[in-house]
């Protein structure tokens, strides 16, 4: 079904929507939260979390792009979920990415204390705007879908160690990038 | 913290869902348990996105500059292993600094403007070189890195000595200090001036040993992989395949210039223990071009399409017609493009960036 027909579903206030959601992007949602979380069940759980959210928020709310919609709402349940549970437990999903970034980026209180946290996104933004794109996508890949580096080193055909130090050098990048406008 | 990198555009986060990675299959070495087929496939189009020089863009076809003979400039190594990084292969996590071995921690070294990279790695085949292939010592060096999640920077001295029958501007081995191994360390600014240089300089008909000979079936557009149908290597072809190489030998480098819009017609494996190399290539084209990365780079040397043909008839094989009978082309900016027939138009794809191929067809191998 179009993504339309799919609103057009949810505007009619029709169930089906859900399922026919998930017949189109379960498997997209499930993915993004399973590369978070690394545990089928708590992905499964924020995936229908990200239905019951979707069925709030439409109508009145309508999305451009379907998809990116619902993999954005994914993600953020997802990293809400991993919050809640990393106190109790060590994961080695959604953990290693995190641990990776956090060298790079600020730190939430110092977000709040001295920068609006749209303008550390918009510099981010700005900052993957500037690279090539075969990194763009790679840091994409790997900090907003999780992608594992072994994922990564197949899907590009370098060996894990070159998709980490890539990464490396992405994040100095990044560093040096909100040092330069103050944010580190 | 995490908010923001939630906050990325909707554009690119869309981009990245489908995106599809060119792959850049710069070592062929992966465990020889694994089929070496696997190891030589995709060689060419990898190849092309290492040997241009970081950029995307795929080099042009020096045939004329063979024909000149004139060795064109080199590429320059960009290749910068500051970082030392390795992951454990059952847990994915990386290891400790101070579990990780010396040949992982201190894997590059410069000399002057001449970088050095290390074939020795955690899961290498070789790397090593034992004492007594061990030439005199040429020089001292200091080899830097940075540790990535302290930043830190370490040193090591090191010992350079020749390798013997090797020119020592193409390789050379390191000693740790407080160690007693030796390990490979290639040049990234050596280029063979042509075959008979080639051979001479690494030592390769001593050292090297001519492995399976794999012919081109089909193109696999789905994986963006060849296939290949294996022949076992026997004494009678690896002797005329020397025989042909030392026929060739005067035969000039033309550079990387030969990796956009060829057909490989087949590829025989070779390794090399003295310089590292294990599991890697050599190639034949349909454009008359051989080309072997047995150095990491690629070194590419037009032979000419006849004498391919003849080293063909020599050893009594033939390229077989490709299954295939379309597929697509995308440039970066995903647009697709029919080439039609099996077959790459090389004009059209060396003008343009970021060549990646698919199938437009779901593809089975007939019976």
């Amino acid at each position: 079904m179009e993504d339309t027909g799919i609103i057009e579903l949810y505007f009619a206030r029709d169930e089906s929507a859900i399922k026919e959601t998930d017949k189109k992007y379960g498997a997209y949602c499930t993915a993004i939260a399973m590369n978070l979380l690394n545990s089928r069940e708590d992905a499964q759980e924020c995936v229908n979390d990200t239905y019951l959210s979707v069925w709030e928020r439409i109508p009145p709310h309508i999305p451009e792009c379907l998809r990116a919609f619902l993999g954005r709402m994914t993600r953020n349940i997802s990293v809400e979920r991993y919050r809640k549970l990393h106190a109790k437990k060590r994961f080695s999903g959604m953990e290693t990415a995190l641990d990776e970034l956090a060298e790079c980026l600020p730190s939430d209180e110092n977000v709040e204390r001295a920068f609006d946290a749209k303008m550390l996104a918009d510099s981010l933004n700005e900052w993957l705007d500037r690279l090539e794109e075969r990194d763009r996508m790679l840091f994409v890949r790997r900090y907003w879908f999780g992608d594992t580096a072994k994922a990564l080193a197949a899907k590009m055909g370098f060996s894990e160690a070159g998709v980490s130090r890539k990464l490396a050098r992405l994040r100095d990048s990044l560093r040096e990038a909100l040092t330069e406008r103050g944010m580190l | 913290m995490y908010g923001a990198v939630s906050e990325i555009r909707e554009d690119i986060v869309e981009q990245a869902a489908d995106y599809r990675f060119k792959k850049s299959p710069a070592r062929f070495a992966v465990p020889l348990g694994i089929a070496a087929s696997v190891c030589l496939i995709g060689g060419g189009i990898g190849l092309a996105a290492v040997l241009s020089n970081g950029s995307n863009v795929p080099v042009a076809n020096s045939a004329e500059t063979a024909a000149g003979g004139n060795v064109p400039a080199t590429v320059a190594a960009t290749v910068n292993e500051t970082y030392a990084i390795i992951l454990d292969p059952n847990t994915g996590m990386q290891v400790g600094w101070e579990d990780m071995p010396l040949y992982d921690k201190f894997n590059w070294f410069k000399r002057g403007d001449i970088e050095f990279t290390s074939r020795k790695y955690t899961g290498s085949t070789y790397g090593d070189i034992p004492a007594g292939k061990v030439g005199e010592k040429l020089y001292d060096v200091t080899l830097t890195t940075i540790e990535t999640f302290s930043v830190k920077e370490f040193t090591m001295p090191a010992e350079v000595y020749a390798i013997e029958g090797i020119d020592t501007d193409a390789a050379v081995a390191l000693k740790y200090d407080g160690t007693d191994d030796y390990y490979v360390f290639i040049s990234r600014g050596y280029f063979p001036d042509s075959v008979g240089g080639m051979i001479d300089a690494l030592s390769l008909r001593d050292t090297m040993k001519l492995g399976t000979i794999y012919i081109e079936q089909v193109y696999n557009g789905v994986n963006g992989f060849y296939m290949y149908d294996p022949l076992t290597m026997t004494d009678a072809m690896a002797e005329t395949i020397w025989k042909f190489l030392d026929e060739c030998r005067e035969v000039r480098f033309v550079s990387e210039g030969a990796f956009v819009g060829y057909r490989q017609l087949f590829t025989i494996s070779a390794d090399a223990e003295l310089i590292g190399t294990a599991n890697h290539g050599i190639w034949f084209t349909d454009n008359g071009y051989m080309i072997t990365n047995i150095m990491e780079f690629g070194y590419a040397f037009y032979i000419g399409s006849e004498r391919i043909q003849q080293l063909m008839d020599d050893l009594g094989v033939s390229a077989q017609e490709p299954y295939l009978s379309t597929f697509e082309v995308y440039d970066a900016p995903q647009t697709t493009y029919d080439t039609g027939d099996y077959g790459i138009d090389a004009d059209y794809l060396g003008s343009e960036t970021t060549v990646m191929y698919t199938t437009s067809l779901p593809q089975t191998i007939p019976e």
